[in-house]
Parts: structure tokens; sequence; C-alpha cells
């Protein structure tokens, strides 16, 4: 079951959608917001079946003062309809924020507030955690994200900036609702252990078991999701966990954008990171990969365009951050790209600079496969 | 629907000026007892006075932010409080579009409250319009620069909507003729963010805007609101800033209020 074929089980499911009024709480209509420019889905989905009504006494147990931080309005509003029905306090407030909202005068109006509970995207948090003020970040208890990976860089970031927040990832689409527990505190980023209605598989695993994350829920209210191929690429480790949880799903990424299979490579958006902040020559960067036919022979190639606010050296210097770059990056369990070009997989590396900075956009894509 | 609790304005003023919360409106009144003698609040006092310091119960709600003109401030409302607005009519597939997301979100929430599952227009028009296509809506909440934006949906739709309800404080009469013919109803419902909905007309050519319940419209130089619940901020001789000509644009037009 593809993208395609859940978008056609939900129209077909809208026709018949017609909940008597006094029922009106128990479902949301949801819209992909249309930035990853996929086909559009809209989605029905109910809220009293476990998996949704468990995640809402979850979500709303517990805060008082509650900022939601998403892209999407039907995200939005989807979260506050959990404060409205399932919130414990009886004098529990929900404001849901905008990007427009981040400007200065959004300080004054979060001291004013003084939220305890954020839930959000993990991009959005970390732009709305450069408005408040440190008392506000101070006092912020708990952060629950979900609706994008989140990196090292932005989960550091993240720690420092609201100390005293323990921090709960989860791993959810508008399609099959909320798949992960709540964090078990042992688990590292992008990790999780599923929901015991979900079965999840991983389909077509290569030699480190990784492939396509395909879920099924037996039990939805609206679509019937069996072997729904989601989009994301991951592993499952079976292995026991300091909570009890026997099975570990890791998660690497959206195929196409995190994640990159190429010439038996794998080429993740973490890793680019992790090199880009060890080495410390750009400002901020963009990868594109693609392959070629150099010589005869098929290889992976990748090109970073790096932004530096300061001129980027002479050309020896220049060389020094490609080769130190390319022995750093490892694109496989065991070998980096310094490896891979040797045994002629892979293109030696390019590395060029622009003066200029890159957009910033709610969605930032910093790895790209150019399939031209 | 929730009941509404309406209070005479004396019995308002009452309750808000012993209230422990706050002595937001006890500090502004001063020692004046009449309603008629009590100052005028304004955007301004709200943008100036925390929420904190101008909130008057604990329920559970919805807080927005206001952007006007005297600053960003925030806005709260109960659950219970958004119910008891008029903001749309009853459908069975509500689309609320709006351009200010917070309060796209809370006429969402009118929605709900009414036992209806609205659909929420995401910012992106194509999308916003593809999802109404899909949902197959019946009725619409908006302000004037969504409508404008949907109109390329409205000329593909085959059967009009049930009602239209555009809300806001400016009416161009000749512009909303033009969409009248995708609507059985046209509702024209004065609105500001931090007031809810205090008066509607239908739209003809010369619509006749009628107080809400529950809503006191003195005609000053501008429109003074006084809403006769306790809100979580109380709207109390509140000085909307609108100015009952300039509701309506249409040469040699006013806007008409019917008389109470």
């Amino acid at each position: 079951m593809d993208r395609d074929d859940f978008i056609r089980f939900a129209d077909e499911a809208l026709h018949t959608f017609q909940p008597p009024p006094e029922r009106a709480y128990d479902y949301s209509v949801v819209t992909t917001s249309g930035t990853t420019g996929a086909a559009l889905l809209l989605r029905v989905i109910g809220h009293r079946r476990r998996n949704r009504s468990a995640y809402f006494q979850e979500w709303a147990n517990g805060g008082e003062r509650i900022v939601i931080a998403y892209g999407s309005l039907g995200t939005r509003l989807l979260q506050l309809l959990a404060l409205r029905t399932h919130a414990s306090s009886a004098s529990a407030r929900g404001i849901a924020l905008d990007y427009e909202d981040l400007t200065p005068a959004l300080s004054a109006l979060m001291d004013d507030l003084k939220p305890d509970r954020f839930v959000g995207s993990p991009s959005f948090m970390v732009r709305l955690g450069e408005r408040l003020s440190g008392p506000v970040r101070g006092g912020v208890e708990s952060m629950r994200y979900a609706g994008e990976r989140i990196s090292a860089a932005q989960r550091e970031l993240l720690q420092a900036a609201y100390p005293n927040a323990a921090l709960d990832t989860t791993y959810t689409s508008i399609e099959t609702g909320v798949l992960s527990q709540s964090s078990c505190g042992h688990l590292p980023p992008n990790q999780y252990h599923v929901q015991k209605w979900a079965h999840v598989a991983i389909e077509e695993p290569d030699e480190t078991g990784a492939g396509n994350i395909v879920v099924s829920i037996p039990d939805d209210e609206i679509v019937l999701i069996q072997d729904y191929r989601i989009g994301d690429v991951g592993r499952l480790v079976q292995k026991t966990c300091p909570c009890g949880e026997r099975q570990v799903l890791e998660v690497l990424g959206r195929k196409g954008r995190d994640y990159i299979k190429l010439a038996g490579a794998i080429l993740l958006d973490d890793e680019f990171e992790r090199v880009v902040r060890l080495i410390g020559a750009f400002d901020d960067y963009r990868v594109e990969v693609s392959d070629c036919v150099d010589g005869g022979a098929y290889k992976g190639r990748i090109r970073i365009l790096a932004y530096r606010r300061t001129p980027a050296g002479t050309a020896a210097l220049q060389r020094e951050v490609q080769e130190q770059f390319s022995r750093a990056l490892y694109l496989t369990p065991t070998q980096t790209l310094a490896h891979l070009v040797e045994q002629n997989l892979f293109m030696p590396l390019e590395i060029t600079y622009t003066d200029a900075p890159f957009p910033q956009d709610a969605k930032e894509v910093k790895l790209r496969q150019n399939l031209q | 629907m929730t009941e509404a609790k309406a209070l005479t304005p004396e019995a308002l003023i009452e309750r808000v000026r012993s209230a422990p919360q706050s002595d937001f409106y006890r500090n502004r009144w001063g020692a004046a007892q009449k309603f008629s003698s009590l100052p005028l609040t304004s955007r301004a006092d709200f943008a100036r006075t925390a929420l904190s310091k101008r909130r008057y119960k604990d329920e559970k709600s919805l807080v927005k932010i206001v952007h006007s003109e005297h600053g960003a401030f925030l806005s709260e409302w109960s659950f219970p409080d958004i119910d008891r607005e008029e903001y749309g009519v009853a459908s069975r597939r509500p689309m609320v579009y709006l351009r200010d997301s917070h309060d796209a979100i809370e006429k969402s929430f009118w929605c709900y409250e009414r036992g209806m599952v609205p659909l929420i227009g995401e910012k992106n028009t194509a999308v916003a319009m593809s999802a109404a296509m899909k949902y197959g809506i019946d009725s619409l909440i908006c302000d004037l620069p969504s409508l404008r934006a949907l109109q390329p949906y409205f000329e593909k739709r085959r059967e009009k909507l049930r009602a239209i309800s555009l809300v806001g404080t400016f009416f161009p009469l000749d512009e909303i003729h033009a969409f009248c013919g995708f609507a059985e109803r046209v509702r024209l419902v004065l609105a500001l963010p931090e007031t809810g909905a205090f008066a509607e007309a239908d739209f003809t050519d010369a619509p006749e805007f009628k107080a809400l319940p529950g809503c006191l419209i003195e005609h000053e130089e501008r429109l003074v609101l006084t809403k006769l619940s306790l809100l979580a901020t109380p709207l109390i001789r509140y000085d909307t800033g609108i100015g009952a000509k300039h509701i309506i644009a249409k040469r040699g037009r006013d806007a008409a209020f019917e008389s109470s």
C-alpha cells in the first residue's frame, strides 16, 4: 500500500463521513501542507480508537499553559483538540503559534503566559527558542517533538535552550497517527519503541538492515492501513532496552531527503552535519548528490555548496578542507568517502563557496539528490 | 450550544468591579458608577496590560495573539465563550479560511462547539482550494482577502454554498456583490480578534447591521461595545476604533444599524 493507495482510500472514506453533532470532537480533518510537493492527502482522523485516544490522554496529562508550534494549521488544531477534550486541568490554556508570530514582541507575550509545555516540530522549537527569555525557557517542563527527524545539533540546541524540559520525541504521520510510545529515556534521538497496536516491518532491508518502513494498523477507524509504505526508511533492531521493551525502530529519515542511498553507500543528513560541525569550516551548507559515469565506471558524486561569512581562504586551504571532510565523512558503517574514492566508487568531493546566505525556510532540506 | 448567561450591564459591572482576579477595570473606573459614565477602554489599553493582569476567570481556553497597531497582545477565549459567538451558520462541512492563523483556529473551534467538523484552510491557497474541493465544503467562514483568493475555487463549483460568513470590519459592497452568486446567503459579520463577533447583516444593496445577542453597541464617534457576559477579559465600553460610517464602502452609503 503506497501513498496513492492511501489517498484513494482516504478519499473514499470522505464520501460517507457524516458524524452526529455530539461526536464532532471525535474527528479531525487534516491535510498535508503541500510544502513537499506530494499529492494532497485529506485525512479524516477518528480519535476514539485506542491509538488516537491513548495519544491524547498521554499528551494532555500535566501542563497548564501549552504552546503548539507546527507549520500546519490542521496539526495545530488537532493538538489543541487534545487540550480541549482531554486536558485534566480545568484551567489549561493553549496557544498555537505561527511563524509570523516569531517577532521580538513574542518575548513579552510569553513572559506573560509562562508556558510549561511545548509540542511541535524541532525546527520550529529551535527558532522559537531564539525569541524567548531565559526565565520562560527555564520554566518549560516538557517538550514533545514530532513531524520531522531531530538532528543531533537541534537536540543539543534545545537541551541547552530549555534546560529543565523533559524531551520526548514522537514518531508520527498524518496517515498513521502516533506510532511510537512515549520516550522511555534510554533511547537516542530518532529511535523509538513502537506502540502495541501498530505493526511495523522493514521492506527490502539492505545489508545493514535498513529499508522502507511499512506500517499496519488493523483497527484504524477510517482507513484500513495494511502494509503502508510510510515514506521513511529505517531499521528494526531486536535488543532489550533497559525499559524492558525488546525492539527498537530506528528511523533513518525521509527517503530522498534525510537519507539517500547511492552507489552502494548510505548518505545521512546527520552525518554531513556532524562532519560540518567537526571541521568547522562553513557557516551553512547544502549538499547535492548524484550519480555519474566516469571513465566507464558508475560512481556516486557529492557536491557541497558552502556558505561562509568570511572568505574561503587560499586554494591550498580549500583543498585541505576538502580532504579533511572526505576522510571524516562515513558513507558506510566502516568506510569514509575517502575510502570509496580510492575504490573508484565515488568521485572526489567537490566544495564550492558562496558568500550569500541560504534562504531559511520551515523545512530546511540540506541534502538533495539530483536525479538528472 | 452553551446557554448564554446574559447579564444586565449593572450586574456585569458589579461582578467585574468586585472580582478578586483582576483590578484592571476597577482601577480604570475609579469612582465612576453609572454604566454611561465608565471610561472607555481600547486596544491600546489591552496592548499595554498583560493578559495575566486583565484575566477575570480561569477556564480551559484558547489564547490568541492579536497583532495590532498598538503592538501585539494576548486575547484569551474559553471554549464555552467561543461557542456563544455567531461566526457562521449550521452546515455539514464548514470550511474556515482566514489570513490570521489565530482567528482561523478560534473559528474552527466554534464549528466544533456547534457540532460540526471543520476543514481549516492551510495558508497555501492551492492546497486550501484542493482540500475544499475534496472535503465538499458547504459553508465558509472567511475574511475578505481569503474570499478573494478562493475565487478560482468558487468558479469551479457546481452548487452554491449554503452560506459565506465574511468576518471583518470593512465590507466593500461592490466587490462582495461579485461573490453573491456562489452562495445562497452572504453574511457580513462585524468582529475584531479581541472582541469576537458583535453585529451581523445579510448582504443586500443596503445591509442593516443588527447587534448580536448579548452585545450592546453604543454609536459614539466610533462603535463602543459591551458584551454582557463575563469573558476572560470582559469587554465593557470597549472602543472598537471602528467608525460606523467606515464599515461599508459604497458611494454615498453609510453603515446602517438596526434600532435597538
